[in-house]
């Protein structure tokens, strides 16, 4: 692979599309022009990322022949056409008799198809509401990943990477033949154990939390230390042990409603959340990621958010195009 | 050099596993296939590249509910084979309407197939509204102003549209 075709850095990447934005937008003026001239020559780096952006461009538009992508064409009709109808179909598909598949999670209108066998996806400011075999409900945050595996004996969901909240059948059915068994959500450092209730599981890096919302949670850490929570008791949790019980946590499941609640934490907590919900990145320097902040954010508008926090909080926000947001301590008052 | 064990043991309770699963489950899922797409090559099609790909799955031997994974196995190359046959419809119907019609060869015709299927699934991710941005923007020329003004929607949010597709085009072509 030559030098150019290899994968940029995130960064040159970002700035590569941020470049194309300005330059294929209609208002980009001369200065604009010459300062793209000095970017493309400023690093060896810049130029390789502008190659490889218009190498997938290329590779996504360029092998077939504009003349037949016209707008009104049927072709540029099928590629645009909502693929709803024939999702619809699929799912039908298969399903007919209905007497096969005991999990209720196949019922799911939304399986990602793109996502092999029981994995359940969310995409960048997405959430999503999964009903899983045995009646109970799952609700994952954006950027969230679970899979379940249900079977005699076996109730478990790993939850890879986000967040869900969990929110057990209320009686037995049919589907749940294993009812009388906790559900188990796994994540990277233990399990969580649910007999009814609800409840939230988030991952971190190298950590989890788990915040009972309604009746009780048992965390089981990776090498056995386990702690039961009471309802609006909260707890973080590594392969070792459970951290100090926190109460009346139950705001940590704030995103079901599409905000994000914070007290007195530090600021990269929320810009963790509103990165979720946003393309794009947003850096924090480490100072001002050290910042306590309390309040409510909405997260589906990551901008008003933004906005709330330069507000409220001794910070400046640098924004460069659409795509990233810088936020730094401002400079102490002279 | 000797192999250990355990992995001799494991490899022979996935041969053995998906054995099973063959024998009990192929005619059944070719069956529904049958009745599902009326019609018995595609079904017999759908059905073995399913098992192909089921042979790949990575804890084959603890699978605990082998038709589920099946038919989403299925579903996902029924999907796919639906859409090809979808677009590339569209493409030679587009070629007909030119001024003078051409016959594609092979060779254009699966390359062609294979970029309109690149760019199907760039698409799919992306709302409604950012799919005409995208290919507004790419393949008509137009301004972010003149593709707000379309799309009823801010130049601001034209931009987000294309930034969303532009990353996809990447993470497309690296994948």
């Amino acid at each position: 692979m030559t030098a150019a075709a290899a994968t940029p850095s995130e960064s040159a990447r970002l700035a590569a599309i941020e470049w194309q934005l300005c330059l294929s937008g209609g208002s980009a003026t001369d200065d604009d022009r010459q300062a793209f001239d000095a970017w493309l020559t400023a690093s060896p780096l810049h130029g390789a990322a502008w190659q490889h952006l218009n190498a997938a461009l290329g590779n996504a538009l360029r092998v077939i022949d504009p003349k037949l992508l016209t707008a009104a064409g049927p072709l540029r009709r099928s590629l645009l056409r909502p693929q709803d109808t024939q999702r619809r179909r699929l799912n039908k598909l298969l399903l007919a008799s209905g007497a096969l598949l005991a999990g209720g999670a196949w019922l799911d209108r939304q399986i990602p198809l793109r996502h092999v066998a029981a994995d359940y996806v969310t995409g960048t400011g997405q959430r999503r509401r999964v009903l899983l075999p045995d009646g109970s409900v799952m609700e994952l945050d954006a950027r969230s990943a679970a899979s379940a595996e249900f079977a005699p004996g076996k109730r478990l969901v790993r939850l890879e990477t986000g967040a869900a909240v969990f929110e057990l059948a209320g009686s037995a059915t049919a589907l749940a033949p294993a009812v009388n068994l906790p559900l188990r959500i796994l994540t990277g450092e233990g399990e969580v154990r649910l007999n009814a209730g609800r409840a939230l599981v988030q991952c971190d890096a190298g950590r989890s939390l788990c915040v009972a919302l309604a009746g009780d949670a048992e965390i089981i850490t990776r090498q056995g230390q386990r702690r039961r929570l009471a309802a609006g008791q909260g707890a973080w949790f590594d392969t070792r042990q459970v951290d100090a019980t926190q109460e009346a946590q139950a705001h940590a499941a704030a995103w079901q409603e599409g905000q994000i609640e914070v007290h007195n934490e530090p600021l990269q907590r929320v810009v963790d959340a509103l990165s979720r919900y946003r393309p794009g990145w947003i850096r924090v320097s480490p100072a001002a990621s050290r910042l306590r902040v309390s309040g409510l954010f909405p997260l589906d508008d990551t901008d008003r958010a933004l906005e709330a926090l330069r507000h409220t909080q001794p910070i400046t926000l640098r924004r460069f195009g659409t795509l990233y947001v810088m936020i730094d301590v401002s400079a102490p008052q002279a | 050099m000797t192999i250990p064990l355990s992995a001799v043991d494991s490899h022979l309770a996935r041969n053995a596993r998906f054995s099973s699963i063959y024998q009990e489950d192929h005619p059944w899922l070719e069956r529904r296939l049958r009745d599902g797409l009326r019609n018995r090559e595609d079904a017999q099609d759908v059905a073995s590249e399913t098992f192909t790909q089921l042979l790949q799955a990575p804890a084959l031997h603890q699978l605990k509910e082998p038709r589920a994974m099946l038919v989403t196995i299925a579903r996902r190359i029924t999907w796919r084979l639906w859409r090809r046959r979808e677009l590339e419809k569209a493409w030679l119907d587009m070629l007909h309407t030119l001024p003078e019609p051409v016959e594609p060869s092979a060779e254009s015709r699966f390359q062609t197939l294979r970029a309109l299927q690149t760019l199907d699934a760039i698409l799919d991710g992306l709302s409604a509204k950012a799919r005409m941005a995208f290919l507004y923007s790419q393949l008509d020329g137009m301004t972010h102003v003149e593709i707000a003004h379309r799309l009823k929607v801010s130049p601001t949010m034209v931009r987000k549209y294309i930034a969303q597709a532009l990353l996809r085009c990447c993470a497309a072509f690296d994948a």
